[in-house]
């Protein structure tokens, strides 16, 4: 019988309500329950009796850390309601923005990862260098977190030559920064010990958990929306897409890794070729009676907006595909036959972000256990 | 390991990447997005800001006398859609930040615009600003048909009920007609 340990919803450990149900023998998993649900808004709802250009607003709001993502995925969707396409130099905003989110949240994800291992010092370390990305988001949009630069047919806000030149002399600063990082990951022995070969995810389970982002490119799934599906000024830079085979925490920490290079590429050709010319459009039509998906690749994988519209200036509905939603189901065969003390790091390696998900309610049950209270409670509760 | 640290202190000694913020007070870069305030002699009370604010933070109130603009910091999301909207170019965000108060009711701003009495029936029925604003905007294309400004005071000053009333009727239609000839001239 093996000895259930809870952890949530409310606990220390944990910096957004989740819940947890560790079933161990010993100091091994052999099984658990993960439930989600807490931090329920019913942003789904409010964004129908909102009008277009206020659900902006709201859908950045799904996330503090992703917002830009919301954003721009959401105005995408509508853009295709509207049979718009904004202008050139929108788009390179959009992409530059995106691409500058895309670096704070990794290097606060690489903070967040080594504060779970013990690791503070280095926590500090890229907490420090996130904060010259987040003068460069102050710089452009005026804010630190919810940007606010998208609007429907164009961005807000213009990036001038001054921007220019202080967003490529951070992107040096930067660079310098990731190579440090970089150093500190593939060299420290005590920090490879603590990620290497643990909460491994085989590219078989990847493909059937249907995981997105660096959690399905760390397992050597090769899918990226920016690449696929290019949106924004996508198509017109060029960049890679890493791809990590082991699985393991280590293979997810490279592939974001790498991703930061990459990010600071596509900025700086974003900045290089910045077209001339407006930077929305001047009048919008009424979007059309039917309905539209958008696709963006988030930095937590891919978020798909689905908007139903009636013709009028609120959305009939708006569903919003959080990446976290897929990866949060890798957790538990990440977990299994791993120790206690993994779990932290484990459940930090997917990025999860508790608020974004937090839109559905998803179950799991252990696979060796004999309690399946829960999964019926939920059931009863959701029938 | 021990010379690294060193280093490391020495350097953040030198270049520190905190500041000692109450003390030392940090100013916003240009363009940040800070608490939202109304410019008094420009708002003509349209309530434009409170139709498209997306958090529902800008409200107004009608009394006798006046309309009440009010914008409650704790709902505002700062997203500058106010300032974006804003007809008048009246609502500027400022870079103030520091907005923690210890009454709930002091977390506000607001402005309070004088009503316009119909000149016939004593009703209010627009704000103030806004009808000289409005007054101000078509003078222009009156000029260019040759009508004066004075001629159409009275007419935008009694309330749309009075406007239709027997007594108004033959003014409104002959200054209708006045417009169609002058453009038929043009």
């Amino acid at each position: 019988m093996p000895t259930v340990i809870p952890i949530g919803p409310f606990h220390p450990a944990l910096k957004e309500a989740s819940f947890f149900k560790l079933q161990v023998e010993g100091e091994k998993i052999v099984g658990g329950d993960v439930k989600f649900g807490y931090m329920h808004r019913g942003i789904e709802d409010l964004a129908t009796q909102k009008t277009y250009h206020s659900v902006i607003f709201l859908a950045e709001r799904v996330c503090g850390i992703c917002n830009t993502v919301h954003s721009t995925c959401y105005t995408q969707t509508v853009e295709a309601l509207m049979n718009i396409e904004p202008p050139d130099r929108a788009r390179y905003i959009r992409t530059i923005v995106f691409e500058t989110e895309r670096l704070q949240s990794h290097l606060l994800w690489f903070g967040v990862g080594m504060h779970e291992i013990g690791y503070d010092t280095a926590y500090m370390y890229m907490w420090r260098e996130r904060e010259h990305i987040v003068e460069i988001l102050e710089a452009i949009c005026g804010k630190r977190v919810n940007l606010g630069i998208n609007t429907l047919g164009g961005v807000r806000r213009d990036i001038t030559v001054e921007h220019r030149r202080f967003i490529e002399a951070k992107m040096d600063i930067i660079e310098k920064s990731a190579k440090k990082i970089a150093k500190i990951i593939t060299e420290d022995r005590i920090l490879k010990g603590r990620v290497k070969d643990i909460g491994v995810l085989t590219k078989d389970d990847a493909r059937k958990l249907c995981v997105v982002g660096p959690t399905a490119r760390g397992s050597g799934v090769d899918i990226d929306t920016r690449r696929d599906e290019p949106y924004a000024a996508y198509p017109n830079v060029e960049f890679e897409v890493p791809i990590e085979e082991n699985g393991d925490i280590l293979a997810r920490t490279l592939v974001r890794l790498k991703e930061i290079f990459q990010s600071i590429g596509i900025i700086r050709q974003a900045l290089k070729n910045l077209p001339e010319g407006p930077l929305s459009l001047e009048e919008l039509p009424y979007p059309r009676a039917g309905e539209a998906f958008g696709r963006v690749e988030a930095h937590r994988g891919e978020l798909l907006y689905y908007i139903r519209s009636n013709g009028s200036n609120r959305p009939e509905r708006v569903k919003i595909r959080t990446p976290s939603v897929v990866n949060n189901n890798a957790l538990l065969p990440m977990m299994l036959g791993e120790t206690i003390a993994d779990v932290p790091i484990i459940l930090a390696s997917i990025d999860p972000c508790m608020s974004c998900t937090d839109r559905v309610t998803l179950i799991d049950t252990g696979r060796n256990s004999e309690r399946e209270i829960l999964l019926s409670d939920i059931r009863k509760q959701f029938r | 390991m021990k010379k690294n640290i060193l280093l490391e202190a020495l350097r953040s000694l030198a270049n520190p990447s905190t500041t000692k913020y109450p003390k030392q007070p940090y100013v916003p870069t240009d363009g940040y997005k800070g608490a939202a305030e109304y410019d008094k002699d420009k708002c003509v009370g349209c309530g434009a800001c409170a139709q498209e604010c997306p958090p529902g933070a800008i409200t107004y109130e009608d009394t006798e006398s006046t309309r009440k603009l009010r914008l409650n910091y704790g709902l505002c999301s700062f997203c500058g859609r106010c300032e974006e909207i804003c007809p008048w170019d009246a609502i500027h965000l400022t870079k103030k930040f520091e907005l923690a108060v210890y009454d709930r009711k002091d977390a506000e701003t607001g402005i309070d615009v004088p009503f316009f009495e119909c000149i016939d029936c004593g009703r209010i029925f627009l704000p103030e600003p806004q009808m000289r604003a409005s007054l101000e905007r078509v003078e222009k294309t009156l000029a260019k048909y040759k009508i004066p400004k004075e001629d159409l005071v009275h007419l935008i000053s009694v309330c749309p009920r009075c406007a239709f009333s027997v007594k108004n009727m033959p003014e409104r239609r002959m200054f209708m007609r006045r417009l169609v000839e002058a453009k038929a001239d043009a």
